[in-house]
């Protein structure tokens, strides 16, 4: 009965409000509900005073029914105009496939897991308008990151994403909370996943088979075990941090991934002593271990699992600690055949033994090699690390192409590990040494070595920036440039008086016959020094190659005298005027 | 030479390498052979056609992508850095940007293709849906009932 007469009385109804809200011209709902308010409805229903309790119910239910119904009618017309709006706009001209890709760049960069949600791609696109929302959610690709920012609405990635596998990172927070990008609410969520890894993974073990990329840069054994119990087939990249170092090697290794581990192609471990018996450590592209105390794994199967990754690009091995690692392993190197990675592109060595770091260098071969650094605690030369001259191609086969080296060393105080690191641009023309030390023996054994047992035979011009270049050091540099006969062109960087005075050419001495253009930057000349420098090498002396051009920049001690004399010597000078004139 | 004629019948004539920056015209051209006939570009103004060149004429010497590079670009994590020549040729108002992005679709120039969506990419970067919608003169057309979905989604968020 109260349904039959609602059927009648709500057409009724929206019809009498139609014909009060037509002649407005600017009406909006808070005019609608303000003429409700005012206007009763049964007077305009032509209901009477005095109808029964029924009835004004019905008339109300009915009122409230039309308003609804209007105020949707209305809200999905406001809807459609703003989305005919937005239709007009440039960017509504890119088809639906462009805007994805367009998402999907916005996404990949901007995965900081400390930002608020609603300026995190792709929450924040998602909420635009109607059109990118449709676009946004049908993109499987833009969902497929979880981390300890969206991990409470994981079910909305893990349900947009569809079955493509997961990248799934749990944020170290702290490293972001100075930065005043993450409220302290959030923070302490994120927080909380970090220091409970399992809370954070309890949501996604179910989804396990859909994991692609894993990080976890704290754990704790016991809480590995938990997370990586379950085959995680589609698994490419595994990076696990522990805070402490565990004892002893992951004994239930067998049980990670439910005895079945994944084909990876990165793997990196901190502090996480997985025995390099796992198969996890074939295969890959991206192999980085750091901070591990190997009590049972060797030095053998370590090269054996390299050998067995043909396509790797990266290899960090930093801090490693093999205790079985014995005379006999490294005679088995030494006899092992070389093993040819041709993709690899970075090795870095890092406080390794000496013996070990060569050794590891002396078994590969990497035509495509751009970076080698090795750091050790030990002293560091050259030779000691290098592999023999005769490996030298296989390990640095670029070396010949080199036409330029910049050489950089740099004493630091209070650091106890000497750094070296041996870079090439590319195309390989340029050779970068960056060195550091707090000891002076290590300098002075780099610059006797660097064009000997690192030899550039080919070498045109050579930048050196090495504060160390005192009276001590005078004679391994004269022996460093020696070495670089061929260099037309010199580069001192913040060298001392010392560094210029070796240049002059005298009876005993003429260092890089060659050369035509001297850089002088921050370094200690004098005028007397290089007035020196350009008669000895000028036009009309001995030298039958003639240096033509000096720039000389920030150099406090030369003033406009040496540039005038250095005109007059057929010397081409350019001189900023000093430090104190250096045009920015 | 190749003689490009775009949607308002203007033509541009232009070295063979410049216009083969697109596989579009690289492919007709092979189709076609040698052949004095102009290409007609119905998809390009005169003035995107424009932008497109110089953009084509910068990069004349550079390697073309390879199938190869354009699938080691898809298993790496992609970025969003432009290049700074690109940086200023792309500094465009808003009209002409999703134009060339259009029109870099058409003609098939993934390089540029990639130079547009990145800047509107980092156009979008980090700001909320709100400051979006005010960059792209977009309105907030969603009904009710999507707001309301939203708004759960919200909620979520707050009732961690």
């Amino acid at each position: 009965m109260m349904d039959a007469k609602l059927a009648i009385s709500v057409p009724r109804l929206i019809e009498e409000l139609c014909t009060q809200i037509r002649p407005r011209d600017n009406h909006n709902q808070q005019d609608l509900n303000n003429c409700m308010e005012t206007e009763r409805p049964n007077a305009s229903l032509g209901l009477a005073h005095n109808a029964p309790t029924d009835e004004c119910e019905i008339a109300t239910a009915a009122r409230d029914i039309a308003i609804a119904a209007i105020t949707s009618h209305v809200a999905h017309m406001v809807s459609s105009i703003r989305g005919c709006h937005n239709q007009r706009q440039p960017i509504y001209r890119l088809p639906n496939e462009l805007l994805v890709m367009i998402f999907e760049l916005a996404v990949c960069s901007d995965q900081s897991a400390f930002q608020p949600l609603d300026m995190k791609a792709p929450i924040n696109i998602s909420r635009v308008s109607r059109h990118w929302r449709e676009c946004a959610s049908s993109a499987h690709t833009l969902w497929r990151r979880i981390d300890s920012m969206n991990l409470h609405i994981a079910h909305v990635f893990l349900s947009r994403s569809g079955c493509i596998p997961l990248d799934i990172e749990l944020t170290n927070m702290y490293l972001w909370y100075n930065e005043h990008f993450v409220d302290t609410k959030s923070y302490q969520i994120a927080n909380g996943y970090f220091k409970n890894p399992a809370t954070f993974f309890q949501p996604l073990l179910p989804h396990v088979h859909r994991w692609r990329s894993l990080i976890i840069p704290r754990v704790e054994i016991g809480d590995l075990h938990k997370i990586l119990r379950s085959p995680a087939p589609n698994l490419k990249a595994l990076c696990v941090r522990s805070l402490g170092a565990w004892s002893g090697e992951l004994s239930r290794v067998s049980d990670l991934f439910g005895g079945d581990p994944p084909c990876l192609d990165v793997l990196e471990l901190t502090r996480v002593p997985l025995p390099l018996s796992s198969p996890m450590f074939t295969g890959l592209i991206r192999l980085q271990l750091e901070s591990i105390i190997f009590t049972h794994s060797t030095a053998r199967q370590l090269l054996h699992n390299i050998s067995k990754c043909p396509l790797l690009e990266v290899l960090g091995l930093t801090a490693i600690c093999l205790p079985a690692l014995a005379r006999a392993d490294l005679d088995f190197m030494a006899s092992l055949e070389v093993v040819r990675l041709p993709r690899l592109r970075v090795t870095r060595l890092d406080e390794l033994d000496c013996t070990v770091i060569r050794s590891i260098l002396s078994f590969l071969s990497t035509p495509s090699i751009q970076s080698i650094s090795v750091a050790s605690d030990g002293s560091m030369t050259l030779p000691s690390i290098l592999p023999s001259k005769s490996h030298l191609p296989e390990i640095f086969p670029s070396l010949p192409h080199i036409r330029r080296l910049n050489f950089l060393f740099y004493p630091v105080g209070g650091v106890h590990a000497r750094k070296l690191r041996i870079r090439t641009s590319q195309p390989p023309e340029v050779l970068y040494v960056f060195g550091q030390s707090d000891t002076d023996q290590d300098i002075l054994s780099l610059m006797l070595s660097i064009g000997l047992d690192l030899p550039l035979v080919n070498l045109e011009a050579l930048s050196i920036d090495i504060s160390g270049v005192d009276a001590n050091a005078f004679a391994a540099y004269a022996t460093m440039l020696s070495n670089f006969s061929t260099i037309t062109s010199l580069e001192l960087k913040n060298c001392s008086i010392y560094a210029v005075q070796a240049l002059v050419v005298t009876d005993t001495s003429h260092l890089c016959p060659l050369l035509q253009v001297l850089v002088l930057k921050r370094t200690a000349a004098d005028d007397a020094c290089l007035i020196a420098l350009a008669k000895s090498r000028a036009v009309g002396g001995e030298c039958p190659v003639h240096l033509r051009r000096i720039e000389i920049k920030e150099c406090e001690q030369v003033t406009a005298f040496a540039a005038k004399e250095l005109a007059g010597l057929s010397v081409a000078a350019e001189w900023d005027g000093g430090s104190d004139k250096t045009p920015q | 030479m190749v003689n490009l004629v775009t949607s308002d019948n203007e033509s541009f004539t232009v070295e063979k390498a410049v216009a083969s920056r697109s596989v579009l015209i690289k492919n007709m051209l092979e189709d076609v052979g040698e052949s004095d006939q102009p290409i007609p570009l119905p998809n390009v103004t005169a003035s995107v056609l424009k932008k497109v060149l110089e953009y084509c004429d910068h990069h004349k010497n550079e390697p073309m992508p390879t199938s190869e590079d354009l699938a080691a670009e898809d298993t790496r994590k992609r970025t969003t850095d432009i290049g700074e020549w690109d940086q200023k040729f792309i500094q465009v108002d808003q009209e002409m940007l999703f134009e060339i992005i259009l029109a870099a679709n058409y003609l098939d120039i993934k390089p540029l293709l990639d130079v547009g969506c990145k800047t509107v990419a980092n156009m979008i970067k980090g700001k909320t849906p709100e400051e979006i919608r005010k960059l792209f003169n977009i309105v907030n057309d969603f009904t009710p009932e999507e707001e309301a979905q939203i708004k759960k989604e919200n909620e979520w968020a707050e009732d961690r």
